[in-house]
């Protein structure tokens, strides 16, 4: 029997095919739209994440705990030589890079500006950040200790070229003053204030030497497979590089305002895709209504012949649940047709400025299984469960009332 | 004739319409709620980023955002003050004066007699407290102790003031609530600027690179030891409406005309994050979009619908002899007023949810903490774009919609149509 | 007599052959330049005048020092300055108070700013490169001597070896020819741009010393900044008591 209704509630959904087929392609689309965005807000957000960790931060970084507070020489990470050994064999983590960080003095023959300096490791660094790109003028850390790269802004500042000369000026751990020559060999443009105005980068051996530091070194930075993963916290990778005095922290930590902006745009996107959502079950529980109460002549029929009530108004359940199919199966192979193309080349919205380096890769729509299938599933059964009211109402009908048909 | 004709079929069939118009109405209320929220969530981070430190609007020295200078500096800032205040649209000002130094204190266990070795570089500025909390809030950012407030430093170069540290100053420091500071720094004639701290205070903005800096002390305080009498670095110039700001911007450049100012808009002086927030902007934007295709994709359905179950009646019009063009005519009207019903009902709707939705705003559930304001809910705006966006779009939907399958209906013969169940 | 007269002839024409090319020795000569204010140790009186476009100020001051490592500056006046000190020891700083009776430590990252806004840098008063050892040196051939240079006067090109660590890439360095005084000292940029000049002038006896008095240091590219420093009052090598490099001296505060 059950079978039976089965059968009968789908040759109806298809004897008025017209308005199946327009049905299914409206609400298809809504739904095809709704996992678009989905896929395009990943996408995006994905694209602001890479954004804030691909310049310069990294995913992930390893201070010796009381560092990014005080920011004191001698608060050099602990064990290096095992960390970054573990590092290596660690198969989540991509690349990594060590950075020696010292507030320092850079004069050049007409200007004096407190700057950052940063030791860079000319090897690993490509690796994980964005400097090597980011060189305007000149060239990239090649190993000579007389290389330094500038800020553009900074360049600007010290009224310098390329090959000038530049001194700087720190205070080594034997708390000694210490200065050391320099020919600008770069110049970058990172788009980031801190980066390009206050930050003056060289080789790492030669900090290391400038500032007595041995082999010691400040910061490792570190590039996962995927920057959502600094987000679980419940990766081994945490405790591993938080002993020994020290700790290891990803960029949500690192960038609170950014992560919270993340938050912020996240919340908006939420409320955006409820609302289409809103539409879509608006749509296609308007076009039941509108099918079974123009189909009113028929179901009188129906019961005039004897059909039970609980038949119809089950019959019209099944009308509903199919039609939610019907466009739910519409809906999925559309968007998930559109994610698949667009996720290959990309959406290019022009240049992104974004908190640093001008962005002109293109967005990559993403869509999470974790999350989407609850579109389609929630789709099906709300239309399902909206069948019911028009099966009630047609199950009720008096048929003569209703065999009295008007145009 | 045609017009009567389309207003009564609309009424006519009660069902048809209501489920018609509903999809109209609830596609302009969701769209209408879609944009308002977009503005006022951005317009929430907006204000609250601005309301925080900088004001949305901020008048230096010319040339001060390129070249801060001590020398560089806003004179006879009361005066300008009033005079900003005069402008409508401005809420409050804030002057500030902005120095560098040294900030030394002594090693804990040392006594009296000891040297302030603690020392460290730092960013002072200098703010009216009243004034200041009043444009910021900034008492809300302190941690412990309390905002720097007069004291005999205001006009006794000798006299000890008041100093509030940024946590992680605090922290390289060593110093908290209570203890003595001494500032070494070089006024504006060139003299020596010293002076001894009692440590009322410490704060946080949340960004620990700018807290690692930072320190404030009071105007009058800064006034007299940088030789700055009457002149300040920035007057911050608060708003409510953020929509407003580019207009009091002209009107208060042109109002200071001639006096060597600049007056400038937290999109040029805050131009990072500005950027930042056009960033998400595009993305809400194309979301928008999405949603009103979406929306009108639904009106689509629904009149297409409406019209293509109507072609019995069509046929019996035709066999009556109405010509094909009246049924067109009458149809497109017909769904024209629908359209204008949905957008009036859906407009009386929308002021209501969004009004709700601007004042209570959604409550998170999980504060989230942005450049040291705690966002507690995010809140809708009401504007021009909430109506005139989502009317289009039903208006233009449901006329150009309506008339292909109209044109259809109204040519296919009267004795096909007639001819089905 | 013939003879005689030709053998004198011959004898004054060596003379001054040999005087002609005869040019001081010229590592003589850059130890002098490096000596001139140095000694074991000093103590001396001096006005300093710093002008920028924004003030101009006139400190005076004493000041003691001891090798490169040590030393003490007191400021006497003017009234708002007057009893503040600098103790240098090595690369650690102090200043002394008076306002607040405080003494308080210069950080390193501050000690390569100028001194009291002038243009004299902290590196500056330390001093401790030398010409002779840190730089490569050579007369300047006459055809790149500046005009208006008579005989008397010897220029000399110091360009810092690779391991010195200062921002100019030669300076050229104008001294008198009877008694090495210099003259001016001025410093070029690696495209050969001047970036500042510093000259020499009243020459006096102090302390046992011919000195320039008055050293005027002028940026070249800053219109409106001079700092002029003028020496009333100079001793070298009589002994400096060791109590004076020290905090208690710093913190006793008074103008002695």
């Amino acid at each position: 029997m059950f079978l039976r209704m089965l059968k009968f509630s789908w040759r109806n959904v298809w004897r008025n095919a017209r308005r199946t087929v327009i049905t299914g392609l409206a609400v298809g689309f809504g739904l095809a739209s709704l996992l678009f965005t989905e896929g395009l807000m990943q996408g995006m957000t994905d694209h602001m994440v890479d954004a804030t960790t691909d310049p310069w931060m990294g995913d992930v970084q390893i201070h010796r705990e009381g560092f990014l507070d005080t920011r004191q020489l001698e608060l050099t990470v602990n064990r290096p030589g095992e960390v970054m050994d573990s590092l290596s064999g660690d198969s989540l983590v991509q690349a990594f890079t060590p950075r020696i960080l010292s507030p320092a003095s850079l004069s050049s023959a007409r200007e004096l500006k407190p700057v950052t300096l940063i030791g860079v490791d000319g090897r690993s660094d490509p690796g994980v950040t964005m400097l090597r790109a980011a060189i305007d003028t000149g060239s990239y850390l090649s190993g000579d200790s007389m290389e330094i790269i500038l800020g553009h802004r900074l360049a600007e500042d010290l009224e310098v070229e390329l090959g000038d000369v530049l001194v700087i000026t720190a205070a080594g751990t034997d708390s000694g003053l210490a200065s050391s020559m320099f020919l600008l060999s770069g110049i970058c443009n990172f788009g980031s204030e801190q980066l390009d105005r206050y930050s003056a980068f060289v080789n790492i051996r030669t900090a290391g030497d400038l500032l007595d530091l041995g082999d010691g070194f400040h910061e490792i930075a570190m590039v996962l497979p995927d920057p959502e993963l600094a987000r679980d916290t419940s990766l081994s990778l945490w405790d591993r590089y938080s002993a020994h005095g020290n700790s290891a922290l990803g960029w949500t930590d690192l960038s609170p305002q950014i992560s919270s902006m993340l938050d912020l745009v996240n919340i908006s996107m939420l409320i955006m895709s409820a609302i289409l959502f809103g539409l879509v079950i608006f749509g296609i529980v308007n076009s039941l209504f509108m099918s079974v109460y123009e189909r009113m002549f028929e179901l009188g029929i129906m019961k005039a012949v004897g059909t039970r009530p609980g038949t119809i108004g089950a019959m019209v359940v099944m009308e509903a649940f199919w039609l939610g199919l019907i466009s739910t199966v519409i809906g999925l192979v559309l968007g998930i047709l559109l994610i698949w193309i667009t996720s290959g080349t990309g959406i290019s919205f022009g240049e992104i400025e974004f908190s640093g380096i001008t962005f002109s890769r293109p967005i990559y729509p993403d869509i999470d299984p974790g999350r989407a299938w609850m579109y389609p599933v929630f789709t099906i059964l709300l239309v399902g469960l909206a069948g019911i009211f028009p099966g009630i109402h047609a199950a009720r009908q008096n048929p003569a009332e209703s065999m009295r048909r008007s145009l | 004739m045609l017009a009567k004709l389309a207003w009564r079929n609309v009424f006519r069939q009660k069902r048809r319409t209501v489920l018609t118009m509903l999809t109209m109405t609830g596609g302009f209320v969701l769209s209408s709620a879609a944009i308002g929220w977009m503005e006022g969530s951005y317009g929430s981070i907006i204000m609250f980023f601005t309301n925080s430190r900088t004001g949305q609007i901020q008048v230096h020295g010319s040339g001060y955002l390129d070249d801060p200078s001590i020398y560089n500096t806003v004179d006879d800032y009361m005066e300008i003050g009033s005079m900003i205040d005069s402008v409508p649209g401005v809420r409050t000002w804030a002057p500030r004066v902005y120095a560098g130094g040294l900030l030394a204190v002594r090693p804990r266990g040392s006594g009296p007699g000891g040297i302030f070795s603690n020392s460290a570089a730092a960013s002072i500025t200098a703010i009216d407290p009243f004034m200041e909390d009043r444009a910021t809030e900034f008492s809300s950012q302190m941690e412990e102790g309390e905002l720097p407030s007069s004291s005999a430093a205001d006009s006794s170069y000798s006299a000890v003031g008041n100093i509030v540290l940024g946590r992680e100053l605090a922290t390289v420091l060593d110093a908290s609530v209570g203890d003595s500071l001494v500032m070494l720094s070089q006024a504006a004639d060139g003299g020596s600027a010293d002076r001894k701290y009692l440590v009322t205070g410490i704060y946080s903005s949340g960004n620990p690179d700018l807290d690692r800096n930072s320190c404030y002390i009071t105007l009058n305080d800064a006034q007299l030891l940088f030789a700055l009498r009457g002149r300040v670095h920035e007057i911050a110039v608060m708003t409510d409406d953020l929509g407003d700001v580019d207009r009091l911007t002209r009107e208060i450049a042109a109002l200071l005309e001639g006096r060597d100012l600049g007056v400038d808009s937290w999109k040029t002086f805050a131009r990072e994050f500005y950027n930042g927030m056009k960033a998400d902007e595009t993305q809400l934007k194309i979301t928008i979009f999405i949603i009103v295709l979406v929306a009108a994709m639904g009106v689509l359905n629904t009149i297409l619908m409406m019209v293509l179950e109507r072609r019995r009646e069509f046929g019996v019009m035709k066999a009556l002899g109405t010509r094909p063009g009246f049924i067109v005519r009458m149809v497109v009207l017909e769904a024209n007023i629908m359209g204008v019903i949905s957008i009036i009902a859906g407009s009386v709707i929308s002021t209501g949810l969004l009004l709700y939705l601007s004042s209570h705003g959604l409550v998170l559930d999980q504060p989230i903490n942005y450049g040291g304001t705690v966002f507690r809910e995010m809140v809708a705006t009401v504007n021009a774009a909430c109506y005139w966006v989502p009317a289009l779009c039903v208006v233009l939907t449901a006329s150009t919609v309506s008339i292909p399958p109209a044109l259809k209906a109204a040519h296919t013969s009267a004795a096909k149509t007639l001819r089905t169940v | 007599m013939k003879t005689f007269a030709i053998a004198t002839a011959v004898l004054l024409m060596a003379g001054s052959l040999s005087a002609s090319e005869g040019r001081p020795d010229i590592d003589e000569l850059v130890r002098h330049l490096d000596q001139l204010y140095r000694s074991e140790d000093s103590y001396s009186e001096m006005t300093m005048e710093i002008t920028t476009p924004n003030w101009s100020r006139t400190l005076t001051m004493k000041a003691w020092s001891r090798g490169t490592e040590n030393t003490f500056i007191r400021i006497l006046s003017p009234a708002r300055e007057a009893g503040m000190a600098t103790l240098r020891i090595g690369d650690q700083m102090w200043n002394y108070l008076p306002n607040t009776s405080s003494t308080v430590r210069v950080p390193p990252s501050m000690m390569s700013g100028s001194w009291m806004g002038s243009d004299i840098t902290n590196n500056d008063i330390v001093r401790e490169i030398t010409y002779e050892e840190d730089y490569e040196y050579s007369y300047l051939p006459d055809s790149a001597a500046p005009e208006g240079s008579g005989d008397d006067v010897l220029y000399v090109e110091l360009v810092p070896k690779r391991s010195t660590a200062v921002v100019w890439s030669s300076i050229v360095c104008a001294v008198r020819a009877e008694d090495l005084i210099p003259l001016w000292e001025k410093y070029y940029d690696s495209d050969g741009d001047l970036i500042r000049t510093i000259g020499f002038s009243g020459v006096e006896e102090m302390g046992g010393r011919t000195i320039p008095t008055l050293m005027e240091v002028v940026p070249a590219d800053e219109e409106g900044n001079r700092t002029t420093i003028e020496w009333t009052y100079a001793e070298f090598d009589q002994g400096v008591d060791e109590e004076i490099f020290t905090l208690r001296n710093l913190q006793r505060g008074d103008t002695d």
